[in-house]
């Protein structure tokens, strides 16, 4: 996947890029607004990542600029700016989605990744596997080694939110805000306490457990220990 | 510092009142003067006219008793007697051919010449200026008898003499009345000024940094004392918030210093002792962990500040209370089982609010948070949300460690924790979140506690009613 990225901080402007080449991503880079401009109405990318603040030409406008001209490539902006109008600011502009300063690397992969998949049209499968685990959506069951297990609803949401995103590290944030429509993480470790539930549930009696904690990162479902 | 504009002299208050009460004073004199000057030009004049009318009846009847002759004598008589230079008259026969004068040598043609009327039988009265002596004079001119007609005319240097003296006395009043009042302006308007320079002085004083000091009463009437009053409160106030200010800096140093120093200790320690791949990943999870804790903090202090800036805005919608909290309830329930915290959610039927969603949510976490970090294994929490007439109430009930007397009016105070020892993790916002948010939606919020039985929170929202929708839109 082909990801442009643009930002005026060099610092984070590595950062992203060692982070995006580890995840797989092939980058291209740009510091102002005017290669940003450039680059997305040159080339072929399959998502861009684009500050707002920045010298020649401020994000917005870029936006706006390449938006007119037609290109259709899925635009993540980043900004400290947190305030809610400077999301629908930055959403009307024409830009995709909207992660603010300072983020969870996990949170920006999978952002970049999903609107990938929006853009493709590739819609949601129904079925998930993880090695001898399977999560069927339409049925709405669970099934380890063929045995089913029971699960609550919260614990399905859960767990099909670690296997939509299986073998990346989601964050507590990032449960709170899918699983529970929470935009913060409560003091309480109310995620933990779910998911050793779900753990108890799914990895209990088996050889090989699958859902691992990362600590300080968040938690991941694979194969792999 | 305050920069003084450059102010012309007349700018200052006290110049422009003594300016403005001299001009008025000055105005009315002048109007009555002329008023009176205008009377007494009046008065004058026809007190001349009914003797020059006096005289000409005179001059008719001596002509009906005497005839020409007669009347030829009198006015011999009222030249000789009133002189020369003061008195003129001359008569004219029907057609305007003069029958006799008197001595006309003192007088100029064109004041002795009849004014050219029609012919009427009332006398007409005229005043005139002598071109040549530059005398003043009046004159009357009328039928005497059916082919005799008269005119003469009198000197009025007396009359005008009388005027010209009164204009110079007024001209003298006047000027003395106009400096008496514009100096008793002047003193009126310093005196009036000098209130509110005995309160410049003193906010003066208070800008070079006497921050302490404070206005009293200044004695110089009621409008000015009322101002000073107004100047302390307002001192006061500011002086709240500065200390408020410098505590919340206090506070927010205090509350960074700790989390930076474990994350400068672990980091330290890893790179100085060597240590296995395993290690590092803990210690940098715990950096990771510590930074996640400062970043929830700076979060919260500026949901706070914004709330109370009153900048923050509610992204209002109909939120059922019920729902949201049974919801929350779900969400901490596993949590507070691990803990051994019995958790008990009574709900009687549903409690829509016009609210911001997000913002409640994390009121009610925040209250949970708040409770079941205070209650101990074995304890139990109790939630409650009930419709109470135009309010709904949720009240968050635990059987923790409780808080006491002195604490209790603080804890929505930012970074206050009745907890000193900071035994427990969190970072004392909490409460100040919940408090801001409660107060964003005009809801309130009362705490009572018994030290070591437990705490009952109640919120109080406004219910959704149609006036709120309004409202928010």
């Amino acid at each position: 996947m082909r990801v442009l990225v643009v930002d005026d901080d060099e610092k984070i402007l590595s950062f992203l890029v060692n982070g995006l080449k580890q995840e797989g991503f092939s980058v291209d880079v740009g510091s102002d607004g005017e290669e940003a401009w450039g680059l997305l109405v040159s080339r072929q990318y399959d998502v861009a990542v684009l500050d707002i603040m920045m010298p020649k030409i401020d994000g917005l406008a870029v936006i706006q600029k390449v938006r007119d001209e037609g290109v259709k490539t899925p635009i993540l902006i980043l900004s400290a700016k947190q305030k809610v109008d400077d999301r629908v600011a930055g959403l009307r502009a024409g830009g995709d989605d909207y992660l603010t300063k300072p983020f969870a690397f996990s949170e920006l992969i999978a952002r970049l990744q999903s609107l990938v998949r929006r853009a493709q049209g590739s819609s949601e499968p129904t079925l998930y596997t993880v090695g001898d685990l399977t999560l069927d959506v339409l049925k709405h069951e669970a099934r380890r080694e063929g045995r089913r297990i029971e699960l609550q609803p919260r614990e399905f949401a859960l767990l099909l939110y670690l296997m939509r995103n299986a073998n990346r590290v989601v964050s507590k944030t990032m449960i709170m805000e899918h699983v529970w429509g929470y935009d913060f993480d409560p003091q309480t470790n109310v995620v933990e306490s779910r998911l050793s539930r779900l753990r108890d549930k799914i990895d209990e009696g088996f050889s090989c457990p699958y859902i691992h904690t990362i600590r300080g990162v968040g938690y991941v479902i694979r194969t792999e220990v | 510092m305050l920069s003084a504009p450059r102010y012309r002299y007349f700018d200052s208050v006290k110049s422009r009142l003594t300016l403005l009460s001299g001009a008025i004073i000055a105005f009315t004199t002048l109007a009555a003067f002329l008023l009176l000057y205008g009377y007494l030009a009046h008065a004058l004049q026809s007190n001349l006219d009914q003797d020059l009318f006096a005289e000409f009846r005179e001059f008719q009847s001596i002509y009906q008793g005497g005839g020409l002759e007669a009347l030829r004598r009198e006015v011999a008589l009222e030249e000789s007697a009133k002189g020369k230079s003061q008195v003129f008259i001359r008569a004219f026969d029907g057609t305007g051919g003069e029958l006799f004068t008197s001595d006309l040598s003192y007088w100029s043609p064109t004041v002795t010449t009849p004014p050219d009327l029609a012919r009427k039988a009332l006398p007409v009265f005229a005043s005139f200026k002598d071109t040549g002596s530059g005398r003043y004079g009046r004159s009357i001119y009328g039928q005497l008898a059916p082919d005799l007609w008269v005119l003469m005319g009198v000197d009025t240097e007396h009359n005008e003499i009388v005027l010209a003296t009164y204009r110079q006395r007024c001209l003298e009043v006047f000027a003395v009345s106009l400096l008496a009042a514009s100096f008793a302006a002047w003193w009126i308007a310093r005196r009036a000024m000098q209130g509110v320079q005995a309160l410049t002085a003193v906010a003066e004083d208070i800008t070079r940094g006497e921050m302490t000091r404070r206005i009293t009463t200044t004695g110089h009437g009621r409008e000015i004392d009322r101002l000073g009053q107004v100047f302390s409160t307002m001192l006061a106030r500011i002086a709240t918030l500065i200390q408020e200010a410098k505590g919340l800096n206090d506070s927010i140093a205090h509350e960074l210093r700790s989390p930076l120093t474990r994350i400068r200790g672990v980091a330290e320690m890893a790179i100085t002792n060597g240590a296995t791949l395993e290690q590092h990943r803990e210690t940098m999870a715990e950096i990771v962990e510590a930074c996640d804790g400062l970043l929830a903090m700076i979060r919260s202090m500026l949901a706070i500040s914004e709330m109370e800036s009153g900048v923050a805005r509610l992204d209002a919608q109909p939120v059922d209370c019920a729902a949201l909290v049974a919801d929350s309830c779900e969400l901490f329930e596993p949590a507070a089982e691990d803990l051994g915290i019995k958790m008990n959610v009574e709900i009687a039927g549903p409690a829509e609010v016009f609210g911001d969603r997000g913002r409640l949510q994390q009121a009610v976490a925040n209250l949970l948070d708040n409770a079941i970090k205070y209650t101990g294994s074995g304890g139990g929490i109790n939630i409650r949300v009930t419709p109470q007439g135009d309010e709904v109430l949720i009240v968050v009930e635990d059987t923790g460690v409780g808080i006491s007397k002195q604490d209790l009016p603080h804890i929505f105070e930012r970074f206050y924790r009745a907890d000193r020892s900071r035994s427990k993790p969190g970072n004392g916002l909490g409460l100040g979140l919940v408090h801001g948010i409660v107060k964003l939606h005009d809801g309130r919020i009362e705490a009572r506690s018994v030290l070591g039985r437990g705490t009952v929170f109640n919120v109080y929202l406004p219910a959704m009613r149609s006036q709120n929708i309004a409202k928010g839109q």
